[in-house]
């Protein structure tokens, strides 16, 4: 915002505590003469030629008084001056100006823990409410996660710790600023405690507290998942400060070491657009990459490789030393020894892929993941570089040689110290079994915490204890910083709020300690001023990025020729391997309390709130485990109870354990808890309390272990466990259309010769719908199109639709996130998902399919490789954990939402209009009108619909079943104020701030669904005509808009769009081959369709296919008279020909 | 003496009901009815009773709510 | 050759003579019929009234209050999710519906028919029928999310001027439910006429029993009550003229609303693209369904009354027995229903479909599948034996079996076909919560609640309508009197 920077008035107008109303923040002197009034003027009588112009203004500043009455939370600027996104003129950098109403867009970064995303946030009325990537930064070509997605709603967390305090006693910020001071200057050393980052600012800090305070102080990072080891291991293995920085967009064949790439190494978002890119066919001369993937756990990676091999992650090492001496570099009796372990079959594989990376030299990438032990890491540089891929598809960036401690280097010499200051980290939860996590907090005598009440709180809060200030630390969104995003760019961290608890960052701590005055100490933004180097600080901060400050990567690349022996180990019998991991809802458990993560659906389980053990099929069988029973893990001496969840191509053997849940502090998300009303549940035994924290793994963990070995018993305690898909097979249907990328060559040449005669069907080689799309095309329309019947009512300028690409689709739910930000999509906690009353607009649809899973086939002993056992799963489904077919699986994932259709069966059985068809095709939703019989959703085939059953928005989850008759505290509040939300009022506050203000919020008993994100359509429309003026250029292209949900998308599979621009992607997607349409026979007119997904299988490999396994069941379904239709099928295309 | 007011014959079967009936409507007498707790089926023939207006009633209403349902429709211009 | 020839042996034998089973038995009297049946509500009620009214009436209430926790906490009291949008509120809004349309049968398609026997149990069928109207109406108010906007399924243009939408068999539902009460209520009024008559004047005449001050004053209030909704009426010839062809008109008039109601409600289901819903068959078969479930509550209802207030006079068995009759003949009409579903989804060739009805009879839901199937299809097949179908308290049991089978039925088509669609990621189970089960519970004593006050205040057999079908009604029979007549009457 260029707000009045030249006159500097910015600074003195905002100063008060609550940022009251528009005028007032811009420096503009109305305000007295307003609060004289009880009224602004206008507001009880309206003057004589009172236009509607007058009207909206006057409510703009109404509603800018009405927030000054926000409990303690009040949004005010940032003092310092930001820059907003917008053009760029020759006269300088023109932001976008501020229209009441009109959101604004900044540009900014979420730091992580080896960099940073680099972010545009939406800004309304002084409020950041979403943010998506920033697509213009190089670094990461606008791809992002989810957790930066769902990292606004941290912002607003009612857990925050809002208050400085010590000894039990709050204080001032004034006041804990006046204390740190005084022990920065006082004698004695000093540990630093930090979590780990990549800040020039942070950096350049501490080395002018290493000057000033010389051997007085020490620096230690802690980080629970540890993705430092990428660069560690390279500088080990070049022996210089390195990182490695893979292109998967250049590799033509990949190779993935229990690396999940695509969903918990960090900079996920950035890999899977590189990964996908190389995938998005559209003819037969399209290329596409090959992806094996060698992993215990089934992750996202994986899930997406067009070949995988289950191995235990603890012989995921001897992989690698397997591929290392068939490539000629290690051949010691250790190797020899390791490799005996590995199967024939793994070894048959392992050749078999290696044959295709060294017909593609310098165009393959082995990667490792972070699980993996440093000695693996080093060998797949190794790899690498004999493949010729180092400096190809890898290359290296230099790493600032600074090391740090670890938090058990800190634990074994805390005696060194006098005091420890923590700058965010919790080691009382994720410190591991084997650190001395008390001993460092007792020792803490400043502390920067996220939460008021955490798994710490009971020690420091001690009055007798402790004497530590405590500090409350600010989001990125409110806090002034920089970062090394993933090649190195530097990106600027912009606030858009000031600190809504008056916070304080690690930098301004930092500055504290670095001044030698520390009277003179300085603010955080002019530290990261001064750290900046560039040529414009505006351009820096409206960009978001430091042009040409990418790192050149290292070119003078050497091997050391010392290679480390991986240590043998083997999962000694009637034990396990458990792999610690990262959660993919709740990382570390930094997003434990954030209800947007709790909430998603794991992208693998689709399990949410929880975290469970996964096993394979067999490995439960072995050991007597129950799917969604409890059992007992013992790690090392210690022992957690847990559920058990059988896992569809899961290693055998192998336990994993998300990381991340079951926190015990005072946090009402992460330790989210309800009653079984015995009232609903039918549990007529007396009201049981669940605890749904999930589940706390680091009670089994040394620190810094990813893999261990331990004891599982079941015990047979039942677990309720939330999930989104009950289903795993799609039954033979063709649901997601699979085929491989021969299939797709040979079919498209085929199409190339024949195209223009008669009898040929474009999609042959794709399954479709069952023999149905043929004769169903005949019978006429189940219903009367609304523009056949009236074609006037269609718009000729816009005409909305979407396609996804399924071949891209990665399954990992950014775009979940992403949606329930922008539509202010309410959670509705565990309970309610169990009874399948999640509200997501979109959801991600994964099934497996089986290589056997053919409900004919017999095995050997002529019995139904298929078990049928009824009625004992969960919920009443088939047992489909206790089939075979589930051990090694193919994965497809299906974005699912609203698909716009243009006779949609939702719209002619609503009674009362309250969902109808707009002229631009967009199956709308008014949800006033809306009475809730809830028969649109009846009548939906894809079941998009999304029901309010309660008021979510505004009852607090534990309490969806009390009502005011149940409780007469609510039939009091009701009496008196029927508005009033039942929620905890400071939550009510805080997630009001959450919410976007271009979206409306439904009420319960209202009908809810996907509507192309509205809001953004006529936001886009109303400006494109405003730029047309009088002329008449007012059709969207897709530079003027895009969906929640596709900006979202990492991997671009996504495309939303205008079917009457001819230069669409949309129209372009459309008219590539792989379109489809889901349950196309029922000639819904669905305006989303999908590309078909085509696997890449290399068919010397062992476990190749010649058909996606989708495609095999769907041939042996019974209703799938797929082949001998294909005859028919002319004949299907040619009536429909007809019909025109 | 008075004038009487009516006469009055209580009979104990419908055939003996129905006989004394089609003798007072065979003398010719204007003002007189039949009571019975049941309907006596060709009671109307012998007091000589025509149809019942009933039908009409009944053909007059369902016009109106034709009209009102379908006529605004049918013989009317759109709106 | 003997003269002798030989004479074909003549058997003479008297032929057995066809005499038609008399619907009132034992030969009763007129006043015996009046005393019988206006005793039941001039004499003072049992104590089993008492006892059942009060349990009844509490039910009922347990009933508001659950819909009152469902109006201001949520639907999602209910065990609602998102594939199972509709769940207990709808199959049990059938349910009744469906229970509601025995009455009109009886009342309007019997009556054109001639079927005489229908006399005895009209009324009681007809005000069962009113009263499971009321039951199932309760349903669709509620059920919807927010209950205080439920009115703009009527037709009023708000000040929006949005009518509601004409093509959603929602809305035909309010048509086609309302003009079914309407009509069954006038319908079942204008019955009682003749037979308020009857009980105003019988009052009348017992005010001089009075003893106390209070019972005079009830007396008084009845009399002019009854007389009131009697509306004067006085049993003239010229009255019956009017009221027999009003009556023969109305029949006509209801006679489609017996298949329009569940026609209509079948395409609540039929109308729509859900595998299992989407079938041309549901009108017919709805149809049959109901005049079945409803037969099997009029039996349920029947049994039991006519032993308690000694009736078996005017219900005979006969009347039972041609009940059963009409049971079997439904009960076949389902089960082949049921049959040509599988037939159809099976050679109809589409695989959603055919999923949908395997999924129902072996899916997670089976045990429903098999319950309706066992009390629909199988129980009623004993009505082939004479035996089953003149033993009470065997139709008894059958009867409750139809109609926890016809509840069943309405539950598979409901559940069955929601819970696994088209794609299988989005397959849920549903079950109900204690809400769901009480608040159906609660309908039955609704339903209690009102029987019995009819029960208390109002004949429960059509007094003149019986009396019109015995013998000595007819004046050409003996006990007509034709005897005492000279040339008997013409």
């Amino acid at each position: 915002m260029k707000m009045n920077s030249k006159t500097g008035q910015v600074g003195n107008a905002v100063e008060s505590r609550y940022w009251r109303s528009i005028g007032e923040s811009m420096g503009e002197v109305e305000h007295p003469e307003w609060s004289d009034r009880e009224f602004p003027e206008g507001a009880s009588e309206l003057p004589e030629d009172f236009s509607r112009r007058d009207f909206l203004k006057l409510m703009g500043a109404s509603a800018g008084l009405a927030g000054a009455g926000m409990l303690g939370v009040g949004c005010r600027r940032p003092e310092e001056l930001i820059v907003p996104f917008g053009a760029e003129t020759s006269e300088g950098i023109h932001g976008q100006e501020y229209v009441h109403g009109v959101p604004m867009y900044f540009a900014t970064a979420m730091p992580t823990r080896t960099g940073a995303i680099p972010l545009l946030a939406e800004s309304n009325e002084g409020r950041p409410t979403k943010v998506s990537g920033n697509a213009d930064c190089p670094a990461s070509k606008g791809a992002a996660n989810g957790f930066a997605y769902a990292s606004i709603l941290n912002l607003y967390d009612p857990d925050r710790a809002r208050t400085y305090f010590k000894n039990g006693k709050e204080m001032s910020k004034a006041d804990a600023v006046e204390q740190l001071k005084s022990l920065a200057q006082s004698e004695g050393r000093t540990a630093f405690l930090m979590p780990s980052a990549n800040s020039p600012s942070r950096d350049r800090m501490i080395g002018l507290i290493k000057d000033r305070m010389g051997d007085r102080v020490e620096f230690y990072v802690h980080e629970a998942i540890d993705f430092g080891i990428h660069a560690r291991a390279a500088s080990k293995a070049f022996e210089q400060s390195i990182t490695p920085v893979w292109k998967f967009e250049k590799a033509e064949v990949i190779l993935s070491l229990d690396c999940d790439f695509m969903g918990t190494e960090e900079d996920s978002g950035l890999y899977t657009c590189d990964f996908t890119k190389n995938r998005k066919l559209a003819s037969a001369d399209d290329s596409m990459n090959r992806l094996y993937s060698v992993e215990g756990l089934l992750t996202q990676t994986g899930a997406n490789a067009d070949h995988r091999l289950r191995a235990n992650a603890s012989r995921i090492g001897a992989v690698a030393v397997y591929i290392a001496s068939k490539l000629g570099v290690l051949s010691d009796a250790n190797s020899q020894k390791l490799i005996q372990d590995l199967t024939q079959e793994q070894k048959h594989w392992i050749d078999a892929c290696l044959e295709d990376f060294e017909a593609n030299k310098g165009k393959g990438l082995v990667v490792a993941g972070y699980r993996q032990p440093e000695e693996v890491h080093i060998l797949v540089h190794h790899i690498n570089g004999i493949l010729g891929n180092n400096g190809n598809t890898v290359e290296f960036i230099p790493v600032a040689t600074e090391q740090f401690g670890t938090l058990k280097d800190l634990s074994e010499d805390l005696g060194k110290y006098d005091r420890v200051v923590n700058l965010g980290c919790n080691p009382i939860y994720d410190g591991g079994v084997d650190i001395g996590s008390k001993a460092i907090v007792d020792k803490t005598e400043f502390r920067l915490t996220y939460f008021k009440k955490d798994e710490s709180h009971s020690s420091l809060g001690k009055p007798s204890t402790r004497l530590c200030i405590n500090a409350p630390l600010a989001h990125y969104l409110e806090s002034w910083g920089d970062a090394r995003a993933n090649d190195g760019t530097i990106v600027s961290i912009q606030p858009l709020i000031a600190p809504l608890f008056d916070a304080m960052s690690e930098l301004e701590v930092l500055s504290i300690y670095a001044s030698v005055n520390p009277d003179t100490y300085q603010s955080a933004y002019d530290i990261v001023k001064d750290t900046f180097s560039g040529d414009s600080w505006e351009h820096y901060l409206h960009q978001g990025y430091q042009e040409g400050s990418k790192s050149t990567p290292v070119t003078d690349l050497e091997l050391s020729q010392e290679i480390p022996s991986i240590a043998y180990s083997t999962i000694p019998s009637k034990s396990v391997e458990v792999v610690f991991t990262r959660d993919y809802s709740v990382d570390d458990g930094r997003f434990a309390n954030n209800g947007w993560c709790q909430e998603v659906p794991d992208p693998i389980t689709k399990i949410t709130w929880d975290n469970v053990m996964s096993v394979s099929r067999k490995t439960a069988e072995k050991l007597g485990l129950e799917h969604g029973k409890k059992a007992k893990l013992t790690v090392q001496g210690k022992s957690i109870e847990a559920p058990v969840w059988v896992q569809p191509g899961m290693s055998d053997n192998t336990v994993s354990l998300p990381l991340g849940y079951g926190r015990e502090g005072d946090l009402r998300i992460a330790n989210f808890e309800y009653e079984k009303r015995p009232l609903i549940n039918n549990n007529f035994f007396g009201a049981k309390v669940i605890d749904v924290g999930g589940f706390n793994f680091y009670k089994l963990r040394s620190s810094g272990r990813n893999l261990d070995f331990g004891e599982i018993e079941n015990t047979g305690e039942d677990y309720p466990l939330s999930s989104t898909q009950e289903h795993w097979s799609m039954e033979g249907r063709p649901i997601v259309r699979e085929a491989t990328l021969e299939e797709f060559r040979k079919s498209e040449k085929k199409r190339a010769k024949e195209l223009g005669k008669e009898e040929y069907n474009e999609k042959h080689f794709f399954p479709d719908n069952l023999g149905l799309g043929s004769h169903a095309r005949n019978e006429g329309e189940i219903y009367e199109h609304p523009y056949q019947e009236r074609p006037t009512l269609k718009s000729d300028v816009n005409q909305w639709g979407m396609s996804i690409d399924l071949n891209s689709c990665m399954g990992c739910n950014d775009c979940v996130i992403a949606c329930q930000s922008e539509n202010n999509i309410p959670i509705v906690g565990k309970e309610q998902v169990a009874n399948g009353r999640e509200m997501h607009w979109l959801r991600i649809d994964r099934y497996y399919t089986g290589r056997n899973h053919n409900p004919k086939e017999k095995d050997s002993d002529g019995l139904p490789l298929i078990k049928k056992i009824k009625d004992q799963g969960q919920n009443g489904d088939d047992v489909q954990h206790a089939e075979e077919w589930i051990d090694d699986p193919q994965v497809v994932n299906m974005p699912m939402s609203c698909v716009h259709c243009e006779n949609a069966p939702c719209e002619s059985v609503c009674p009362v209009n309250a969902t109808v068809h707009d002229d631009e095709g967009l199956n709308v939703m008014a949800y006033n009108r809306c009475v809730g019989t809830r028969y649109c959703s009846n009548n939906c085939a894809w079941k998009v619909r999304r029901f309010n059953y309660f008021d979510y928005n505004k009852r607090p989850l534990e309490n969806l079943y009390e009502s005011p008759l149940t409780k007469p505290a609510l039939f009091l509040d009701w009496l008196s104020d029927r508005e009033k939300p039942s929620k905890k009022e400071d939550e009510w506050d805080l997630l009001e701030l959450a919410k976007n203000p271009q979206v409306s919020v439904r009420m319960r008993g209202v009908m809810e669904k996907c509507d192309y994100c509205s809001s953004r359509i006529q936001a886009a429309k109303i400006n494109k005509k405003v730029k047309a003026g009088t002329g008449g250029d007012v059709m969207i292209k897709d530079a003027d808009l895009k969906t929640a949900c596709q900006s979202a998308c990492s991997a671009d599979a996504i495309t939303f769009g205008n079917l009457l621009d001819k230069d669409s992607r949309v129209v372009e997607e459309k008219n590539n081959p792989r379109t489809y349409e889901t349950l196309d026979f029922l000639d819904n007119g669905a305006r989303t369709t999908y590309l078909a997904k085509v696997r890449n299988p290399n068919p010397k490999m062992p476990d190749s296919y010649e058909k996606p396994f989708s495609t095999k069941e769907y041939k042996a379904t019974e209703g799938g008279h797929g082949d001998d239709h294909g005859a028919h099928k002319g004949h299907g295309h040619s009536h429909k020909e007809d019909n025109h | 003496m008075s004038k009487p007011f009516a006469i009055m014959a209580e009979y104990e079967t419908p055939a003996e009901t129905m006989a004394a009936a089609k003798k007072v409507h065979g003398e010719g007498y204007q003002k007189w009815d039949v009571h019975s707790p049941f309907p006596i089926h060709g009671m109307d023939e012998v007091m000589g009773l025509d149809n019942a207006k009933v039908g009409w009633f009944t053909f007059f209403g369902g016009g109106d709510w034709f009209y009102n349902g379908y006529g605004h429709d049918l013989f009317h211009e759109q709106i | 050759m003997s003269e002798s020839t030989v004479q074909p042996k003549v058997e003479t034998h008297t032929p057995k003579e066809l005499v038609r089973v008399p619907l009132v038995s034992n030969n009763r009297s007129f006043g015996w019929i009046t005393n019988q049946v206006a005793g039941i509500l001039e004499g003072k009620m049992p104590r089993w009234w008492n006892v059942a009214f009060a349990i009844s009436f509490l039910v009922t209430m347990m009933c508001f209050t659950y819909i009152g926790y469902l109006i201001l906490t949520g639907v999602g009291v209910w065990g609602l999710n998102h594939p199972v949008a509709w769940g207990w509120a709808i199959v049990n809004f059938v349910f009744w519906i469906g229970i509601g349309h025995a009455g009109t049968l009886i009342s309007a398609v019997l009556f054109l028919l001639r079927q005489k026997w229908r006399t005895s149990i009209n009324r009681t069928a007809e005000a069962m029928t009113i009263f499971a109207v009321i039951c199932a109406g309760i349903f669709p108010g509620i059920h919807v999310g927010r209950v205080w906007f439920a009115y703009w399924l009527l037709p009023i243009p708000n000040a929006n001027a949005i009518w509601p939408q004409f093509r959603s068999p929602l809305l035909w539902d309010v048509f086609a439910v309302s003009t079914y009460f309407t009509v069954s209520l006038l319908f079942w009024y204008m019955g009682l006429i003749p037979d308020l008559a009857t009980i105003r004047d019988r009052l009348r005449k017992n005010a001089s029993k009075c003893t106390t001050g209070f019972e005079k004053l009830v007396n008084r209030i009845k009399q002019y009550l009854y007389g009131l909704f009697s509306m004067g009426w006085i049993g003239s010839n010229r009255h019956w003229r009017n009221y027999e062809k009003a009556y023969l008109l109305l029949a006509g008039l209801s006679t489609p609303l017996v298949l329009s109601v569940h026609s209509i409600v079948s395409f609540d289901f039929a109308v729509s693209q859900l595998p299992g819903w989407h079938t041309t068959i549901f009108p017919p078969y709805f149809v049959a369904g109901a005049i079945f479930s409803g037969f099997g509550m009029v039996l349920t209802l029947m049994i039991p009354m006519r032993t308690i207030f000694n009736l078996e006079d005017i219900i005979t068995i006969r009347h039972l027995e041609l009940m059963c009759k009409v049971i079997l003949a439904t009960g076949s009409i389902v089960g082949y229903a049921y049959g040509m579903e599988f037939f159809i989804a099976w050679y109809g060739g589409n695989p959603y479909e055919l999923y949908a009805f395997k999924n129902r009879a072996f899916g997670p839901y089976w045990w429903s599948y098999w319950i309706m199937i066992s009390c629909n299809v199988i129980s009623p097949q004993f009505f082939w034996f004479k035996w089953c179908r003149t033993t009470p308290w065997f139709i008894f049991i059958v009867s409750i079996f139809v109609n926890i089978g016809m509840w069943f039925e309405r539950f598979v088509i409901v559940v069955t076909s929601l819970h696994r669609d088209y794609l299988p990621s989005s397959w849920g189970y549903y079950s109900p919560t204690q809400v769901d089960i009480l608040t159906f519970v609660g309908t039955f004593g609704l339903f209690m609640v009102l029987f019995l006050l009819f029960v208390r205040y109002l004949p429960t057999i059509c007094i003149f309508e019986v009396k019109s079908v015995t013998a000595q009604a007819d004046p050409h029979t003996k006990e007509g009197g034709a005897d005492k007549v000279e040339g008997g009457a013409h």
